[in-house]
């Protein structure tokens, strides 16, 4: 990340009602909570109130996100498109026909084209997270894992690629420690 | 064709923010006055009030009113018993179908507290008093406190008379007296018993002529039923009989507490019985908050821990 903060010491801030520390979290990932409630949606309003929704409950429950790794991205993501596809299903219910399905074989060419843009704008916001980030986003989104269990799974292995990686830092300081007395 | 920045414009994602931030904002705002705070402290300080006063309203009502009486019929030692229920109770022997209008089946029931100077004393002439009245005392119990609790039975019409003899004897706290008409329920025993008098005999009139003994043993069988009956109502109706010819009173006898040095009335006797009331109620939340300072540094780092938990995301 080349931000000045990472998403965990934005989420902290927020934690205390810094309300700058919030926007700097929604400025950083509306597009691509957005984009994923519009994929299912298709519709432009109410993709925006999914967008909404979706940062209003990350705020009021700002001090339950797990962040496995280092984004909020992923719970954002998962709570984006959990919201989205219960408007649907409402809307579906209640006002058959005022979402254009998904799956119509008569759709234009632009919608078409809109489609694979949606997925590349999600693809490049879940491109920039961690390695363990971007798993957390497969196992919710395309295994279907609930936040919480796949953040628990990945949790485990977090901890333990955190403590390797804590291990060579400290071995790579003394190396050079001692590299620096030699010459 | 239609790119992603004609549908996510710049308005639109303007929008989103402000809607969002005002949401944020004013939560920020909420929890910054500690109105809520403020309120809980509010209406506890308000309840713990109303329960001060209400401790301290009670205690000087029962300390304005000299005597308290029963729910129950109560009577005041003045009043006289009726006379129409002097009989003495009890239906005519073997004849239940013409009962008198003067021959009621009634049933007196009582308590009555006094409060006496000496109460061994008080319940020997208590005593005394059953026995002059042919009566009994079916229950005489002695309390560590120096209370005593007595069942008297006298007649029915020496009821008034016995609150008589203990007004005499100390001050009579509350007293209740309740008579049960009980006739219906002793005509009912007594047409019951009847019937079965009538077929028990019957029953052994058949036994005696019996020829087989498959009959014997299937008549033998009612009888026993019809005779089991027959014991039980009569017991019951000797016991209704034993319950309307004496009465039954319980009496507490307790020793008269000390002197007050206030006289219960008056705006001084109110001033005072409130203040009682008030350092009392101050002694009782003393030891409550006594009794939780030991507990205190757990809850303390209870307290602070969830706080930090809460504080940091998880």
């Amino acid at each position: 990340m080349t931000n000045e903060s990472t998403d965990e010491a934005l989420l902290r801030r927020a934690c205390r009602d810094d309300e700058r520390a919030f926007g700097a979290l929604f400025d950083r990932h509306v597009d691509a909570v957005y984009w994923q409630a519009f994929g299912v949606l298709r519709h432009r309003d109410e993709a925006q109130d999914v967008a909404q929704e979706t940062f209003v409950t990350a705020w009021r429950r700002r001090h339950d996100i797990t962040i496995v790794d280092e984004s909020v991205l992923p719970w954002l993501l998962v709570t984006a498109r959990f919201t989205a596809q219960n408007v649907r299903r409402k809307i579906a219910r209640v006002h058959p026909g005022e979402l254009p399905e998904v799956a119509d074989g008569a759709r234009s060419a632009d919608e078409l084209v809109a489609d694979a843009d949606i997925r590349s704008a999600i693809a490049e916001a879940v491109g920039r997270l961690t390695p363990v980030d971007q798993r957390l986003f497969a196992l919710c989104l395309e295994d279907d894992y609930s936040y919480a269990d796949a953040a628990a799974e990945l949790g485990v292995s977090r901890g333990v690629v955190r403590n390797r990686l804590s291990r060579l830092r400290s071995r790579l300081r003394v190396d050079l420690h001692s590299v620096r007395e030699d010459s | 064709m239609t790119s992603l920045d004609d549908i996510l414009t710049p308005e639109r994602r303007e929008e989103i923010r402000s809607q969002v931030l005002t949401e944020v904002r004013a939560d920020i705002a909420e929890q910054a006055r500690p109105s809520r705070g403020r309120m809980m402290v509010g209406v506890l300080a308000t309840a713990a009030a109303l329960a001060v006063v209400a401790g301290i309203g009670v205690q000087v009502l029962s300390l304005l009113t000299p005597s308290s009486t029963d729910s129950s019929v109560s009577s005041l030692p003045a009043e006289p018993p009726g006379e129409a229920e002097s009989a003495p109770g009890g239906e005519q022997e073997g004849d239940p179908q013409s009962l008198d209008q003067a021959e009621r089946v009634v049933v007196t029931t009582g308590s009555a507290r006094v409060e006496v100077d000496d109460v061994t004393s008080a319940v020997n002439a208590v005593v005394a008093f059953a026995s002059d009245e042919d009566g009994r005392i079916d229950a005489q119990e002695q309390q560590s406190d120096g209370r005593a609790a007595l069942t008297v039975r006298v007649p029915p019409d020496a009821v008034s008379r016995l609150t008589s003899r203990l007004e005499e004897l100390g001050t009579v706290e509350d007293v209740s007296i309740s008579r049960s008409d009980e006739t219906a329920t002793a005509v009912d025993l007594a047409a019951r018993i009847r019937s079965l008098e009538v077929s028990t005999a019957r029953l052994e009139a058949i036994m005696a002529e019996a020829d087989s003994s498959q009959d014997l043993l299937a008549t033998e069988k009612t009888l026993a039923e019809r005779q089991g009956e027959l014991e039980s109502l009569q017991a019951q109706r000797a016991a209704l009989e034993g319950r309307a010819e004496l009465a039954s009173i319980e009496i507490t006898v307790s020793e008269r507490p000390r002197r007050q040095a206030v006289d219960p009335g008056g705006f001084v006797g109110g001033l005072q019985g409130s203040w009682n009331a008030l350092t009392r109620t101050a002694e009782a939340a003393l030891t409550v908050a006594g009794a939780l300072v030991p507990w205190s540094p757990f809850l303390l780092a209870a307290a602070g821990l969830w706080w930090w938990w809460r504080r940091s995301p998880a």
